[in-house]
């Protein structure tokens, strides 16, 4: 038996014609619509950055190791800092050299210097706090 | 309705457009639909693995790579859809070997068919057609009414070419068969 065979049949084909396109109830399409809206609303749109959590780490990560090697980076220029009567010997000659080629005549004074290290610590505390909030939400 | 190409309105679903959406049911539903009734061979199951195929198909368009048509992967998600539900269910045992079908009705029945009322021949023909096996029922629909290809049969039913084949003799065989004997049945009733 050919495909051809089959084909030629047409008395099968008026048959099938005949017996027609079964139509579902006049509800349907309706039905499916609301059934796609309710899904929507039951998973609403996820907000994705443009730069992912790992980006930001990364980011962060780099920006917070050039601080500390500015801050703490071995120099011959080492100055004293006082952190509420600890003394550090903290070199900030670097830092100093740096920003003041960003911003004329900048001058790093100790307090500063100070607000930098407590703005770094702060940054690695959240980065921490937020990886450890992010895996318990996960569980 | 004037239909436009399946594309348009996928393109503009994917863009977001509900509505396209909608009027994709609209072009695709009837057929969809015969296709769930021919394996679930019930009203209510049917529209229900056609609704379920219509959602299966929206939340997955995006994957849907329009290198064959709409219909043939609308219908595969149907055919899937309906035999998932329905793999449970004991297919009907007797075999075809067993009965003597004929290999064509008789002039006389043709006869009886024509004289019948339009909707008296529709009822009886569905009849004959569900009582087909269910994948004799999906290769005749997809083959004589959805005009659907041996190739494009294989992709949605995952039937090989010559399995399909065999099932388009059979069921051609068997609806001619069942077609005969619901004909002498509504002539017993009638005297």
């Amino acid at each position: 038996m050919s495909l051809e065979e089959i084909k030629k049949d047409p008395f099968i084909k008026s048959l099938l014609d005949e017996g027609g396109i079964e139509e579902p109830s006049g509800r349907f399409t309706h039905q499916i619509i609301d059934a796609i809206k309710a899904q929507s609303k039951a998973n609403p749109f996820v907000y994705k950055p443009v730069i992912s959590r790992n980006a930001w780490l990364v980011i962060a990560f780099l920006g917070v190791s050039l601080f500390f090697y500015l801050m703490f980076g071995a120099s011959s220029e080492a100055q004293g800092l006082n952190l509420y009567g600890y003394s550090l010997n903290l070199d900030a000659s670097k830092i100093q050299g740096f920003l003041s080629k960003i911003v004329f005549s900048f001058k790093l004074t100790p307090i500063l210097k100070t607000s930098f290290l407590a703005l770094a610590f702060f940054t690695f505390a959240n980065l921490i706090l937020f990886e450890l909030r992010s895996r318990s939400f996960l569980k | 309705m004037k239909y436009q190409e399946d594309s348009f309105y996928i393109n503009k679903v994917l863009k977001g457009n509900l509505p396209s959406f909608a009027i994709l049911i609209e072009k695709h539903k009837g057929m969809a639909y015969t296709l769930a009734l021919r394996i679930a061979k019930n009203h209510e199951d049917a529209e229900e693995i056609a609704q379920d195929a219509f959602l299966k198909a929206y939340n997955s368009l995006s994957s849907f790579k329009q290198e064959s048509r709409f219909s043939t992967w609308l219908y595969k998600i149907i055919y899937n859809t309906a035999i998932s539900r329905f793999r449970k269910k004991q297919l009907d045992q007797t075999s075809l070997e067993d009965m003597s079908i004929p290999d064509s009705l008789h002039e006389d029945d043709h006869d009886g068919l024509d004289i019948m009322h339009l909707r008296e021949r529709k009822k009886i023909i569905s009849t004959a057609i569900t009582r087909l096996k269910e994948e004799e029922g999906v290769v005749l629909t997809l083959f004589y009414l959805s005009e659907k290809n041996i190739k494009e049969i294989e992709e949605i039913t995952g039937f090989t070419d010559s399995n399909i084949k065999i099932l388009l003799y059979r069921g051609r065989k068997k609806l001619l068969f069942e077609l005969k004997k619901i004909l002498k049945e509504e002539i017993v009733d009638i005297l």
